[in-house]
C-alpha cells in the first residue's frame, strides 16, 4: 500500500541568500579559530597549555608562524582544488594530482639552487630578481599547460586520462628533483629536499616570503571567488553555459591562471602538498551543498582547518616519543588523502554502474 | 532584413560546413511573436545545428538576426504579477551593456546578427536547451533553475535575491515542479528533469526558447503532457518556441507551424496541415507514408 507513504513536500525553496551565505561562512571561521587556538596550545614536547617560562613568548610565536602558514596554505590549496574541480569538470582534480603542485615545486626548486641563481643573475637579471614565487607560477602554468595538452589532445578531458597525465607528470618531477639533488651536493638548507617533494611548512621563511606568498593567495582566491556565480555554469556543457550568458574559455583561461597562481604560491613556501584540495572541497560540499558560491569558501576554511589540525597533531606525535622528529606534513595528508581518494573512485565506479 | 513587426529572428542564406561536410545549405527562415515551431527532419538533416547556428555555438555565413527588442509577451502573468509599474527595458540598468565597438553599427535597430550580440545579452532574449542537459550530481532544483538567472544579474550580484526567488517560483508553477525545491536532479524521474531545465530556461525570462528534442528519453505520457506545457508556455506565458523533435504526429497536433530539414536544405515551412502530406515527409524520411486525419489533426503512419 502506498497510502501510507508519507511525501516531503518544500514549499519554501531553499535559495543562497546573504543571510544565509554569511551565517555558514562565519560559522566556518567560528570553528577555524577555535582549532586554532587548540592548536596554539600543543607542544612539540607532548606539552599542551600555553607554554610559560622566559622562552614562553618565542615558543608561542614559533608557533602561530607556522599556524598562520597552514592556514594559508590549507586554504590556497583547497580553494585551488575547488577551481580545478569546477573548471575540469572532475571533481578527482587537485593541484596535487594534477601535476601542477610538482611543476611549482620543481621549478622554485631549481631557483634554489646557488648555480642557477649564479647563472640567472649574471645573464638575465630579470629573472633573478624574479622571487621564488614567480618561477614557482611559471612551474605550475607549465604542468598545466603540459597535463591540459596532452590530456586534452582529442578535444575533451577524459576524466581518469587527466589525473594519469598529471600524476605522471608529478612523478617526473620529483624524479628530475632528486637527479638533480643527487648530483648538485650543495644544497641550501637541511632537510629542504624531502620538504620539496612531498610538502613541509617551511620554517625558514623570511617575513618577506610569506607576506609575497599571502599576498597572492589572497588575491588569487579572491578572483576565484568573485567568479564563483560564473564557475557554478562552467561546470555545465560548453553549450549551455554560453546559452545561459558566459564566455567560457575566458572564464576557464582566466580561472585555470588564478589558481595556478595560488597553488604556486602555496607550494613555493610548502612544497606539494596533496590531497588537501581533494579533501576539503568534497567534504565542503557534503555539508554546505555543491553551490560553489558557498562550497568554495567553506571548502578554503576547512583546508586551512585541515593543516592546522595535521600540523598540531604531528606537532604532538613527535612529542610523545612515538618520532624523534617532526614528520612532514605532506606525509599526513598523503595517508589520509591516498584512501580518501580510492574511496570516490571506487564510489564514482559504482555509481557510473 | 526587413524589421517586421514581430519578428524574433530572422535567418538569410544559412550554411554551415563542419569537419568539411555541408550541414546547412542556404537555409532562410523567420519566427514570429507567439508562435510553436517544430523542426522536423531524419537523423543528420541539420536540425540540431540549426539550432547551434542560431545561438552562435558555430561558424556559419549568412546572416542570423535576433531581435534584441522583443520582451516576454504582456499578456503573460509573468509580466503582469510583478512587471506592472516597472519598466522592462531591453537593457536596464541591472545588466551590463554590450561592449561599444561591437554595438555601434547597429545601435538604434532592434534586428542584430547573432554574432554581434554580448553573449549576456543574447542569453536575455533566447534560452536554449540542449539535448542532453547537463545535471550536475548533487545539485537541488532549486539551484538548477537559479543558473538561468546569471543572464538577468550584474557583476556585483554575489547571492540570491528577492528578484531570484519571485522568477523561481513563477517558473516551478508555470513547468508544474513546485514542492520539488530541495530534491536533487538524479532523484528526479527523467519527465520531471526534463521539466526543470525548461523551468531554468523560463528563469532567463527570455521571450524565445529553442529546444533540441524536448521529448527525448520520455515515455508517451510525458511527451504529450510536454506538448501540452508548451502550448501553455506559448498560449499563457507569451513565450516563442522553436523546437527540433522527432514525433511528427505529436509535433503536427500541437505546433502552429512546421519546419522540415532534409539533408541540410529546407524543403519545407507551413502549418502542419499543408506539411503533413505523405509526398513531402515519406520523400525527407525515405518512407512510405498514409495520412489519417484525426480530430481534424493530421497524423501519418508508415506502410509497407
Amino acid at each position: 500500500m502506498n497510502a501510507a507513504r508519507v511525501v516531503t513536500v518544500s514549499m519554501v525553496p531553499r535559495t543562497l541568500t546573504a543571510k544565509r551565505w554569511l551565517a555558514c561562512v562565519l560559522g566556518g571561521t567560528a570553528l577555524l579559530l577555535l582549532v586554532l587556538t587548540l592548536s596554539l596550545m600543543v607542544g612539540s614536547t607532548g606539552d599542551f597549555g600555553l607554554p610559560a617560562g622566559p622562552l614562553g613568548r618565542e615558543i608561542l610565536q614559533t608557533r602561530l608562524d607556522k599556524i598562520i602558514l597552514a592556514m594559508l596554505v590549507g586554504a590556497a590549496l583547497a580553494g585551488a582544488g575547488c577551481a580545478y574541480q569546477a573548471v575540469l569538470r572532475n571533481d578527482l582534480a587537485d593541484p596535487y594530482l594534477l601535476g601542477i603542485s610538482s611543476g611549482a615545486a620543481l621549478a622554485s626548486y631549481l631557483w634554489r639552487l646557488p648555480a642557477v641563481a649564479n647563472y640567472l643573475a649574471a645573464s638575465v637579471p630579470i629573472l633573478a630578481a624574479m622571487s621564488q614565487q614567480g618561477f614557482a607560477f611559471v612551474g605550475a602554468i607549465a604542468a598545466s599547460l603540459v597535463v591540459l595538452f596532452i590530456a586534452g589532445a582529442r578535444g575533451r578531458f577524459e576524466p581518469s586520462t587527466l589525473i594519469l597525465t598529471g600524476v605522471i607528470v608529478s612523478t617526473v618531477c620529483a624524479a628530475v628533483m632528486m637527479l638533480i639533488f643527487t648530483m648538485v651536493k650543495s644544497l641550501p638548507g637541511s632537510g629542504y629536499f624531502q620538504s620539496v617533494l612531498i610538502g613541509e611548512l617551511q620554517t625558514s621563511l623570511t617575513t618577506q616570503q610569506v607576506v609575497l606568498a599571502a599576498v597572492l593567495i589572497v588575491g588569487g582566491l579572491i578572483v576565484i571567488g568573485l567568479r564563483l556565480p560564473i564557475l557554478n555554469l562552467v561546470s555545465l556543457s560548453a553549450d549551455e553555459a554560453r546559452a545561459l550568458g558566459v564566455n567560457i574559455s575566458r572564464e576557464r583561461a582566466v580561472t585555470l591562471i588564478a589558481a595556478s597562481l595560488v597553488t604556486a604560491a602555496a607550494v613555493s613556501v610548502s612544497g606539494p602538498i596533496g590531497f588537501v584540495g581533494l579533501i576539503a572541497p568534497h567534504v565542503a560540499r557534503r555539508i554546505v551543498g555543491v553551490d560553489l558560491r558557498l562550497a568554495m569558501p567553506i571548502a578554503s576554511i576547512g583546508g586551512a582547518i585541515l593543516l592546522v589540525a595535521a600540523d598540531a597533531i604531528l606537532r604532538y606525535l613527535a612529542g610523545v616519543h612515538a618520532v624523534n622528529t617532526i614528520i612532514p606534513i605532506g606525509v599526513a595528508t598523503a595517508l589520509l588523502g591516498g584512501p580518501f581518494f580510492l574511496v570516490l573512485l571506487f564510489q564514482k565506479r559504482k555509481g557510473d554502474a | 532584413m526587413s524589421d517586421s513587426p514581430g519578428e524574433l529572428l530572422s535567418i538569410q542564406s544559412l550554411r554551415v560546413d563542419l569537419a568539411g561536410a555541408r550541414i546547412l545549405d542556404d537555409v532562410s527562415l523567420s519566427i514570429r511573436e507567439g508562435e510553436l515551431v517544430a523542426l522536423i527532419g531524419a537523423n543528420g538533416s541539420g536540425k540540431t545545428t540549426l539550432l547551434r547556428a542560431t545561438m552562435g555555438l558555430v561558424k556559419s555565413t549568412g546572416t542570423i538576426h535576433w531581435n534584441r527588442s522583443a520582451r516576454v509577451a504582456s499578456s503573460s502573468p509573468f509580466v503582469g504579477e510583478a512587471g506592472q509599474g516597472r519598466e522592462r527595458q531591453p537593457t536596464s540598468n541591472r545588466t551590463p551593456r554590450p561592449r561599444g565597438e561591437l554595438l555601434a553599427p547597429d545601435e538604434g535597430r532592434p534586428a542584430i546578427a547573432v554574432q554581434k550580440l554580448h553573449v549576456k545579452e543574447l542569453a536575455q532574449i533566447v534560452s536554449y536547451l540542449p539535448q542532453n542537459p547537463t545535471s550536475i550530481p548533487g545539485q537541488t532544483v532549486t539551484q538548477a533553475i537559479l543558473l538561468g538567472r546569471h543572464a538577468r544579474r550584474g557583476m556585483l550580484d554575489f547571492t540570491d535575491t528577492a528578484e531570484d526567488c519571485r522568477v523561481l517560483g513563477e517558473s516551478t508553477r508555470a513547468i508544474g515542479v513546485e514542492g520539488f525545491f530541495d530534491r536533487t536532479l538524479e532523484s528526479l524521474s527523467g519527465g520531471q528533469r526534463q521539466r526543470v531545465f525548461l523551468a531554468r530556461c523560463l528563469a532567463q525570462e527570455s521571450p524565445t526558447l529553442l529546444l533540441d528534442e524536448p521529448a527525448t528519453f520520455l515515455d508517451l505520457k510525458h511527451q504529450v503532457e510536454l506538448y501540452q506545457l508548451l502550448r501553455k508556455l506559448v498560449h499563457e506565458h507569451g513565450r516563442t518556441i522553436l523546437m527540433a523533435c522527432h514525433d511528427l504526429n505529436l509535433a503536427a497536433m500541437h505546433a502552429d507551424r512546421m519546419i522540415l530539414l532534409d539533408g541540410g536544405k529546407l524543403v519545407a515551412d507551413g502549418t502542419p496541415d499543408a506539411l503533413m502530406t505523405p509526398e513531402t515527409i515519406g520523400k525527407a524520411f525515405g518512407v512510405r507514408m498514409k495520412r489519417i486525419d484525426v480530430d481534424g489533426k493530421p497524423h501519418l503512419i508508415p506502410v509497407e
